[in-house]
């Protein structure tokens, strides 16, 4: 047994085995490395915002990039939702934003996650692998096709889409256990290994 | 004997489960393992690229994922650092960069020549309107790395101009941004191949990728990087934590069924109780 004399480690040990703590109750420990944790992470977002902020805007700017005075102003307009009288304005680079996000992401949406996602439907019928994308597909679809009753073949057709969601679900709450389990045992190798040194 | 089970305190429920935990990380069983087609393909597509080619790491992923994906990740810049690929790493999630640091200091690239062999860009803001910059043009989105070194006469970007120009993207993700927006701005319109690291959550939501061949591989959680930890013949902590893995696994599973049958055989017990005294 070979226990670490590293603080950073003993400091990430003891973090771990106080949020670990709240299995058993919640407790001061607890809080502690809770509001600690949330400290941390908004203090390094400032720092890397404020990195940002020099690279893109400032240090340019300095450079002699005078282009980058249109996003700094549209950038500083944001702050003016703080000051009553002023804070219409901030609505000018939210719109510019959500333009801008919203142009991006439909460009791409209807090619690769539309166009494609329909193509790759188009598959033989030859294996058990096939059929079951294919009707998979056409029973989730018929399930929220509401121009019609849910009777008939198109009722039977939406109950067998709810079957393949509720598969779906099933699948996904599974992953995200097992994802659960795979955290918890890279913890349990960093106390048991790098902070007690009783792994190898 | 089932309504005890049944008020059984969850703690120690607990308690078993981390005895289930650490028994198989402290004496490995050794339980077989299937290596899936995904992690064999980003594997082969990692092979097959010539020495020298740049491969980009976007390490889109928090802290709390971390420690799952960390395995995989190690595996993967093993296997691309003995290839003689050169990394270039960048993140849209702010911890990214510190963890991508983190995960290069414990693997082969630790020898390597930073600039030119690697490099990480750090972190830049605006999620997916960011990555579209990139794309187009990575050292004017990127003009000094995380360290602050200018990227401008970095060996390693000779030749590079868009991610047109580099000839594969692997993202290590937990969430939004990530994947889908990699695909839709450079996957699909450049024409880049696109493997991931991912949690196991996302395995599920990121599978009609795989099936529609946008994505080519993926190595989920643990147990993808058990997988190719034994592709690479370099076997670590994946493969050490595949089997507490499995045997929690089986845990939970017991769990789940043992509930299950307590549940319906006093579901049982009150109906006949409540038919008893309606007869009575």
């Amino acid at each position: 047994m070979n226990m670490s004399t590293s603080v950073s480690v003993w400091l990430a040990a003891l973090v771990t085995i106080g949020l670990i703590s709240f299995v058993f109750k919640e407790n001061f420990y607890y809080r502690i490395v809770e509001s600690l944790y949330v400290g941390v992470s908004a203090g390094h977002a400032i720092v890397l915002g404020w990195g940002n902020i020099r690279n893109l805007a400032i240090r340019p700017l300095g450079e002699g990039n005078v282009a980058v005075i249109i996003p700094i102003i549209l950038g500083l307009m944001l702050f003016t939702r703080y000051f009553e009288k002023w804070h219409r304005v901030s609505r000018i680079p939210t719109g510019f934003l959500m333009g801008l996000g919203a142009g991006l992401s439909m460009r791409g949406i209807v090619g690769s996650q539309i166009i494609e996602q329909i193509k790759a439907c188009y598959v033989s019928l030859n294996s058990i692998n096939n059929i079951l994308i294919v009707v998979g597909t056409f029973a989730v679809l018929s399930y929220f096709f509401f121009t019609v009753e849910h009777d008939g073949f198109v009722g039977k057709s939406a109950t067998l889409g709810r079957w393949f969601m509720m598969l779906c679900f099933g699948a996904a709450y599974g992953s995200t256990v097992t994802g659960r389990i795979s955290l918890f045992v890279g913890r349990l190798q960093f106390l048991l290994g790098d902070w007690l040194g009783i792994l190898q | 004997m089932l309504s005890k089970l049944g008020r059984i305190d969850s703690r120690v429920l607990y308690l078993i489960l981390l005895i289930a935990f650490i028994v198989p990380l402290l004496c490995p069983l050794g339980l077989p393992m299937i290596i899936s087609d995904e992690i064999k393909r980003t594997y082969d597509l990692i092979e097959s690229l010539p020495e020298g080619s740049r491969v980009v790491v976007s390490f889109d992923l928090s802290p709390g994922g971390y420690d799952e994906l960390a395995p995989a990740c190690a595996a993967v810049f093993n296997h691309m650092a003995m290839k003689g690929l050169r990394l270039i790493g960048m993140s849209f999630w702010d911890a990214g960069p510190s963890l991508l640091d983190r995960s290069l200091a414990g693997s082969l690239y630790v020898d390597k020549e930073y600039g030119d062999d690697y490099v990480n860009l750090g972190f830049l803001a605006g999620g997916e309107n960011a990555m579209a910059a990139a794309a187009r043009d990575i050292r004017g989105a990127f003009p000094s790395d995380f360290h602050d070194n200018p990227t401008a006469n970095m060996p390693i970007f000779e030749g590079v101009q868009s991610l047109k120009d580099v000839e594969m993207v692997i993202v290590v993700a937990t969430g939004n941004p990530g994947v889908p927006e990699w695909i839709r701005q450079v996957g699909d319109p450049m024409g880049v191949p696109i493997a991931t690291i991912v949690i196991a959550g996302l395995v599920a939501d990121y599978a009609p990728y795989i099936q529609s061949k946008q994505l080519i591989g993926m190595i989920p959680g643990l147990r993808g990087a058990a997988g190719y930890e034994s592709l690479i013949d370099m076997l670590g902590r994946g493969t050490a934590g595949l089997d507490a893995q499995s045997v929690a696994h089986l845990m939970i599973l017991i769990f789940v069924l043992v509930g299950n049958i307590v549940y319906f055989a006093e579901r049982s017990r009150e109906k006949e109780e409540s038919a008893k005294e309606g007869a009575a």
